[in-house]
């Protein structure tokens, strides 16, 4: 990310909530990478993580009056993004799954050739992450990936720190199995 | 658990000191088993701290832009923005003689005015007591629309029994705001008289001030 400061950010909100809608793209533009990329990671579907990337935008835009300034814009994304994945992730849980659609409608089956090719663009650490339950995949995506402290996290993610701690100890240990499965260790 | 067990966890947590970590490295010269554990986790770890940044699709500040509400922030909005946004002031000679003078003005006028009465809005502040139980915190403040959502404008103290409590002036009206604790965690207060949701899947405790 850029040397942009909170101060500047706040500069930006204000003249938004002055009614100066297209500043707002540059705090898009600005922090479009590390939205996309969480979603990306916690939903593991680049069309899922975009609609989630962009709903975080639109609805941070809507409620910016109700922006804390003082506090990180990155860190009120985060919160936002989190919450537009477990939704979507909800709502999956909530259909019927693939396999189930696939019994009764076999014609709407996706294309294989389709499906290999996203298959491809999947990288060794989204199917790793792809194995976890959500909360774990949460916490490792943050600490890890994005490289945040524990104490935003809990701000962010809405948990103590000790739990937080708990799950990233799980998740490590976890994806350290997924990935010896996989014969994904190098040593 | 067990006292390597734990050292690696911190380790990866970022938590381990130093002089923990060069016993843990000397331990794991002699120790396979250790060494194998650690190999692995790290193995697990580095995957995830390589990961490379993901490009965001083609055109993605285009189709957001397009998709905002066209709508214009409310005259309520704007106004609560300009009062209270943070700014810097420049000023030039002529500006600062003016506002010098208003202030001179302002204050020998406030010198000699004697009110008839006290103010209606004097009469009307409410002081509000807060209370909050955490008895583990080592610093608790109440942050809310009241206050800008300062997290260091209205400080609880302690008071027996490990209860925090705080008295705040407000004028009527209704308010959320939350305990910010240990000025990182914001805990609704589980003694409101209601909750409103804040949108992004956290609530904020609600109070209503009446005369």
């Amino acid at each position: 990310m850029s040397g942009n400061t909170g101060s500047d950010d706040e500069e930006i909100i204000t003249a938004c909530l002055q009614g100066d809608r297209d500043r707002f793209s540059v705090l898009v533009d600005r922090y479009k990478g590390l939205v996309y990329s969480v979603a990306y990671r916690l939903t593991g579907d680049q069309d899922k993580a975009n609609d989630a990337a962009q709903e975080c935008f639109i609805s941070a835009y809507i409620h910016l009056c109700d922006f804390r300034f003082g506090s990180k814009f990155s860190t009120w994304l985060y919160t936002i993004v989190l919450n537009k994945c477990r939704d979507q992730l909800r709502q999956e849980k909530d259909m019927l799954s693939v396999d189930d659609i696939a019994a009764v409608r076999p014609s709407e089956a996706p294309d294989p050739e389709q499906e290999a090719v996203r298959r491809e663009v999947r990288d060794d650490i989204q199917r790793a992450l792809d194995a976890l339950p959500p909360d774990y995949r949460e916490v490792l995506v943050l600490k890890h990936i994005q490289g945040l402290e524990f104490q935003e996290i809990s701000r962010i993610a809405g948990a103590s720190v000790s739990a937080l701690k708990v799950r990233a100890h799980r998740g490590r240990e976890l994806l350290r199995a997924v990935m010896e499965k996989a014969g994904m260790n190098h040593g | 658990m067990d006292k390597n067990q734990d050292r690696i966890d911190r380790l990866f947590d970022g938590d381990l000191p130093e002089d923990e970590r060069r016993e843990l490295e000397r331990q794991m010269e002699t120790d396979r088993g250790l060494r194998a554990e650690l190999s692995s986790l790290n193995d697990a770890v580095r995957l995830l701290e390589g990961a490379k940044p993901l490009e965001t699709p083609a055109d993605f500040t285009r189709q957001v832009m397009q998709r905002l509400p066209e709508q214009r922030a409310s005259l309520i909005d704007r106004v609560r923005t300009f009062l209270f946004r943070g700014r810097v002031l420049r000023w030039n000679m002529a500006t600062a003689a003016v506002a010098a003078l208003l202030l001179v003005t302002a204050g020998l006028a406030i010198r000699h005015y004697r009110p008839a009465s006290v103010t209606t809005a004097q009469q009307q502040t409410v002081t509000v007591r807060l209370n909050f139980y955490a008895p583990a915190a080592q610093r608790v403040a109440v942050a809310g629309d009241f206050n800008r959502w300062q997290t260091n404008a209205n400080p609880l103290v302690r008071a027996d029994g490990g209860v925090w409590t705080v008295d705040i002036r407000l004028q009527p009206g209704s308010y959320s705001y939350m305990f910010v604790v240990n000025g990182t965690t914001w805990v609704p207060d589980p003694a409101a008289e209601s909750f409103q949701d804040d949108g992004f899947g956290k609530k904020s405790a609600v109070m209503r001030v009446q005369t």
